[in-house]
């Protein structure tokens, strides 16, 4: 029989942790106005009375998970996206590259031992 | 995977409507009996209420069947149409994960690129994932003090350059209508 010490009961999972840290970051992000929900389903991470929507972490393998990063970003970063930044700047990709660093920083504050091996990153809107 | 997984529940799901509705619809015409449909009896209790169904219940069963199928058939649709996944576009895909940029917040730009365009007053848009790249379409209502085709040709290059340099994506097209009438006839899209 598996016996669950009082510490472990409701105690949250290693996605939920990965994830309310990751949505913590990028959320403060200037370029964003919020997390974003997801275009076809729920796009959230699911722990005992909680749910962090706009981050969804999964464990591919033991100690390696996946997340999948859903933003919002402002009329301002949009702007600057598409009319003022140089020819050839690729600024969402640059933009994709900067939540995956932030994630990666997140996430490491939380990991232990367990890595992130991938991040989707979806730029769901514009508010 | 838990897309994948709630795709295929949804398609298990609308087969299963589209069964029952099909069915149900025999039996209530009188193209097959509940015997026939009931091998070893199994459900043979729900073809047999369908069939000797009568007055209002006939007409419920009748309903419940169309309404099914219906509702089948749309979300088989949804599910299996190639625009499906049309509402998003992958713009990176490598080893770290994919960048993907909703479709809205494509026509988001363009509109604002098209906006960006002296004398454009509103603008419509509509981008498409091609073989060969996005295919974008813009019509545009413009001032009737600006020489259309230059505008036209302002918009394209601008809208091109946009979408290639700033998403990465290659643009196969874009395709610009103009006019001087407004746009409000169809969904309007003002410039801001």
């Amino acid at each position: 029989m598996t016996q669950l010490h009082s510490s472990e009961i409701g105690a949250p999972s290693a996605e939920v942790r990965f994830a309310r840290e990751i949505a913590r970051a990028v959320v403060q992000m200037p370029e964003f106005a919020s997390l974003g929900p997801g275009r076809f389903v729920q796009a959230a991470t699911y722990g005992p009375g909680e749910r962090i929507t706009g981050v969804v972490v999964q464990q591919s393998a033991p100690e390696v998970f996946t997340a999948e990063i859903h933003v919002v970003l402002t009329e301002a970063a949009l702007q600057q996206a598409f009319i003022q930044q140089p020819i050839g700047s690729a600024y969402l990709l640059q933009l994709a590259d900067a939540v995956r660093k932030v994630a990666h920083q997140a996430a490491s504050r939380v990991a232990g031992t367990a890595t992130l091996a991938q991040i989707d990153v979806a730029f769901d809107d514009v508010a | 995977m838990r897309n994948v997984f709630n795709r295929i529940v949804l398609l298990i799901l609308s087969i299963l409507a589209i069964v029952f509705g099909i069915l149900a619809l025999l039996i209530l015409g009188g193209l097959v009996s509940p015997a026939q449909l009931s091998p070893g009896g199994f459900l043979h209790g729900l073809w047999s209420s369908i069939g000797m169904s009568s007055g209002p219940g006939r007409t419920t069963a009748l309903i419940s069947s169309i309404v099914a199928l219906g509702l089948g058939l749309v979300f088989l649709g949804i599910e299996l149409l190639p625009g499906r996944r049309a509402g998003e576009f992958v713009i990176r895909r490598d080893g770290l994960g994919t960048v993907s940029v909703a479709r809205n917040s494509i026509d988001e730009l363009v509109g604002r690129v098209a906006g960006s365009v002296p004398g454009v007053r509103e603008v419509r848009e509509d981008v498409e994932k091609g073989d060969k790249g996005l295919r974008v379409w813009v019509r545009a209502a413009v001032a009737p003090d600006v020489v259309a085709p230059d505008v036209a040709r302002t918009l394209q290059e601008q809208v091109h350059t946009a979408l290639q340099n700033n998403l990465g994506l290659p643009v196969s097209e874009v395709r610009v209508s103009t006019q001087l009438a407004s746009l409000e006839h169809t969904q309007r899209k003002r410039v801001r």
